[in-house]
């Protein structure tokens, strides 16, 4: 065991002296960063949603809304001035202007809870000259909120509204609606979290809100399932307790929503600002907090595995055909070290590296993403649920995983690069065949799966994305996991045992 | 040198070792034996097998038939274990050009599990590469290159040292220093040297005991002054220069035809019994001067012995292999 160090000591300090290992670790930098850059051109610009837009969209409706009272308006003036519809629109045209001068964004909550409109309501009723002096104490009292940012005293009163609503909609389901209509007045206040300081959470707030009076819904569903003939006491009108769903669908969709509940809740209690699950492929449950391309980029970079392919038949070109065409294999083999010792040792020097390689990329990926990218995400977990239960999972270790599947790759062509080495007496005829062999063979599943020639599914480079496999994405359909495991455990063995016969039994 | 008949250390021992490459043979049957002590020098024209033996004596081809043990220890049965007693230049001294003399010495000393710089330095000094040894080996001289080969074979004090052409590409003085090294190991340190040559000269200086490979056979093998008396005991070699090389030639009737030899500057080389040398000589000279041909000098051949007494031993028959 002590040998077998002293022997990987030996190859990799002879790499490393080279000068050509530190190239690679350079070059390999230089290519993640790349990789991000070219991602960085090839994505599709999102649409834009950001808050200034928006207000753009608002400046825009009151241009719009004005016209209806410009004098070359092909309706009369003075209908547009006293008609109801005239109203309504100089009415929204004024509460549209009142946001913007006030400079209220669209994710403020002065615009998200409506407050404003109803405060305009009002307005519009004191235009008219109906319940004038009730209206205008309405008007005053929500203007004053407005000006003091009081919004939790606007909250507590939409709560009580929404407790008034839905206990006459869901009377069987009391707890059910309380625990609904009392839920955000009572997070926000708790933890002091204003409405309109984080969208995300805003976004999040409203998803627990609405699955909590879905689950509302689904008791009152129920008990009208369960009951034939009952008939709402609040209402009595028979269509509000006709039962829409059946049990099962009421089961089923209940197991939805307290998914939903459960993400979203874990997402609040930990701070989980983005939805990242897409990136990896998962369902999105609750889509609130956006995207992250950081992780878009960094997922991504995985499938770039080939900078570390073709780094790795380079190493392993050196490290043994290097060693015939210096002629220091003599001097090398003087030794009392079996051959094949010394040939496992430059294997698992090569191995190592490879291992080495793909972490610098990995970390060369991240730090190149989140240079291009920015930190948005960067710290959130993947949240996954299973019956309500939610649980975060680290798209590190996710990102991870993509990469150990693909060092599958690196490995075998680094086992092949390897075996072409130790049969060739000149460096650069090796690592010349390896790249050919490993680039060719890549583009020659493709051709072949273009031409619909299905035999090139027993070609090893066909088989080497093993997830692809297992999702029935890879480039030949249908093939198995078994079926690639197969094709590649056996061309390892070959170019294993022919290494090694090629090494151990040579004469030189 | 060696004492006298003392217990005598076997240190390679070589049993019937045959080698194949394809169906032709190149070593036929080979044994030998080199002890402790000695430098053994191993002599034969091209191609006659000196190399492809010595490469299978350190493990780079493969043992068709026969043994080779070196300390007791076979190659085949135990071959780490043999080999650690083995040190050499196999052809010419080739190393990692891009690295320093110490670095590539370090190599070695991890791959014979004996990582002392110590020791390394005591090498390095003993091949006088002090100054140089940290530059790097891309821009040594072929003879700095030698010395570090044998800094290298040197480095683990091993039993048996084996060195494929060691003077090769050496300068007069760097093949001196080379040769005191190499008697210094053996005498001193009591290692058995293993050493293959084509200079006669140089290996009659440097070899305790020679043996004579020619088309993969081993022909003779005897202590140096014993091979070059075996053969010419009875004869001595003279040199004559005068004025007229042919004409004295000519005049030398009463000596036979293989003996003499007329060179092509005129000399000519006499080959007489050493019974009666003293007689022929007087009589040559006296037949010379009487012919009125100048006689500038009357030399005896020494330093080509072991060169005449190899063609000798081998004939023609070392024109025959492949260069």
């Amino acid at each position: 065991m002590g040998k077998m160090v002293r022997l990987v000591k030996n190859e990799m300090i002879k790499l490393v002296k080279r000068k050509s290992l530190p190239v690679m670790l350079i070059v390999t930098v230089i290519l993640s960063v790349g990789v991000v850059l070219l991602f960085n051109f090839s994505r599709v610009a999102e649409d834009s949603s950001g808050e200034e837009y928006l207000v753009e969209e608002w400046k825009k409706e009151i241009v719009q809304l004005e016209r209806f009272f410009a004098p070359d308006h092909y309706l009369d003036n003075a209908y547009a001035d006293n008609s109801d519809r005239g109203r309504r629109f100089r009415n929204r045209s004024l509460m549209l202007q009142y946001l913007v001068d006030n400079g209220y964004s669209p994710y403020d909550w002065r615009y998200t809870s409506g407050i404003v409109e109803e405060m305009f309501e009002h307005k519009l009723q004191m235009d008219i000259n109906y319940n004038y002096d009730k209206h205008k104490a309405e008007y005053d009292r929500l203007e004053g909120l407005i000006q003091a940012d009081d919004w939790k005293t606007y909250y507590k009163g939409l709560a009580e509204q929404q407790l008034a609503t839905y206990s006459y909609l869901y009377p069987m389901a009391e707890a059910e609606v309380l625990d609904a209509v009392w839920y955000e007045y009572n997070y926000r206040t708790e933890h002091n979290f204003r409405p309109g300081n984080e969208r995300w959470r805003d976004e999040l707030i409203s998803s627990v809100a609405s699955s909590k009076l879905s689950l509302a819904y689904f008791r009152q569903q129920e008990y009208a399932r369960n009951t034939p003939g009952y008939i709402n006491p609040s209402t009595g009108d028979p269509s509000m307790e006709k039962p829409e769903l059946t049990l099962e669908q009421i089961a089923e969709n209940r197991a939805a929503v307290l998914d939903k509940l459960a993400v979203a809740t874990y997402r609040l209690d930990h701070n989980i600002k983005a939805d990242i699950g897409y990136v990896f492929g998962e369902e999105s449950v609750v889509s609130a907090g956006g995207k992250s391309v950081f992780w878009e980029s960094f997922a991504a970079s995985s499938e770039f595995i080939i900078v570390v392919g073709v780094l790795v038949i380079i190493i392993a070109g050196l490290i043994v055909a290097g060693e015939f065409s210096s002629g220091t294999i003599k001097f090398l083999l003087v030794s009392p070290v079996k051959r094949w010792k010394i040939v496992m040792a430059k294997y698992v020097t090569v191995l190592s590296l490879a291992v080495v390689f793909t972490l610098v990329m990995y970390l060369a990926s991240a730090a190149a993403s989140l240079a291009v990218f920015g930190t948005y995400g960067f710290d959130d977990s993947v949240v996954l649920v299973k019956d309500g239960v939610a649980w975060g999972v680290s798209p590190f270790l996710k990102v991870f995983g993509y990469y150990g599947w693909a060092f599958v790759e690196v490995v075998v062509v680094a086992t092949m690069a390897f075996c072409l080495s130790s049969l060739m007496r000149s460096t650069a005829v090796s690592i010349g065949v390896g790249l050919f062999a490993y680039l060719s063979g890549t583009a020659l599943v493709e051709l072949l799966s273009s031409l619909g020639l299905d035999f090139g599914r027993y070609i090893l480079f066909a088989n080497l994305d093993l997830p692809a496999v297992m999702a029935n994405t890879s480039i030949f359909p249908n093939q198995t996991l078994i079926e690639a495991i197969v094709i590649i455990v056996a061309h390892m063995a070959v170019f294993i045992w022919t290494a090694w016969d090629g090494f151990v039994r040579r004469e030189i | 040198m060696q004492n006298q008949t003392t217990e005598r250390q076997v240190i390679l021992g070589i049993e019937n070792l045959s080698k194949f490459f394809g169906k032709k043979q190149v070593l036929h049957n080979i044994s030998f034996d080199t002890y402790a002590g000695e430098v053994f020098g191993f002599l034969g024209p091209n191609g006659a097998g000196k190399t492809t033996l010595i490469k299978t004596v350190v493990g780079h081809l493969m043992i068709d038939d026969g043994n080779v043990s070196i300390c007791g220890k076979t190659l085949k049965k135990d071959f780490e274990g043999a080999m650690a007693n083995v040190g050499g230049i196999i052809e010419s001294p080739e190393f990692y050009k891009y690295m320093s003399g110490y670095d590539n010495l370090l190599q070695y000393a991890r791959l014979r599990g004996v990582e002392d710089e110590a020791r390394v330095k005591e090498v390095v000094h003993l091949v006088g590469l002090d100054n140089r040894i940290h530059d790097k080996v891309g821009k040594y001289s072929l003879g700095m290159r030698q010395r570090l080969g044998v800094a290298q074979a040197i480095l683990h004090r091993p039993k048996l040292l084996v060195l494929d052409e060691p003077t090769n590409g050496l300068d007069p003085a760097g093949i001196k220093e080379l040769r005191n090294i190499l008697k210094r190991i053996a005498h001193e340190e009591d290692a058995s040297v293993l050493v293959s040559s084509h200079l006669m000269s140089e290996m009659e200086l440097m070899c305790d005991r020679v043996g004579v490979i020619v088309g993969g056979n081993l022909i003779d093998v005897k202590p140096i002054d014993e091979l070059v008396s075996s053969t010419a005991m009875d004869k001595s070699d003279f040199i004559f220069e005068t004025g007229d090389g042919a004409a004295v030639f000519a005049l030398l009737d009463f000596i036979p035809a293989p003996g003499k030899t007329l060179h092509e500057n005129g000399d000519v080389e006499l080959v007489i019994p050493k019974a009666n040398e003293r007689e022929l000589l007087a009589r040559i000279n006296r037949e010379v001067v009487q012919a009125g041909i100048d006689l500038y000098s009357v030399s005896r051949k020494e330093n080509k012995r072991l060169e005449d007494v190899f063609m000798e031993l081998t004939g023609s028959e070392g024109d025959d292999q492949i260069g």
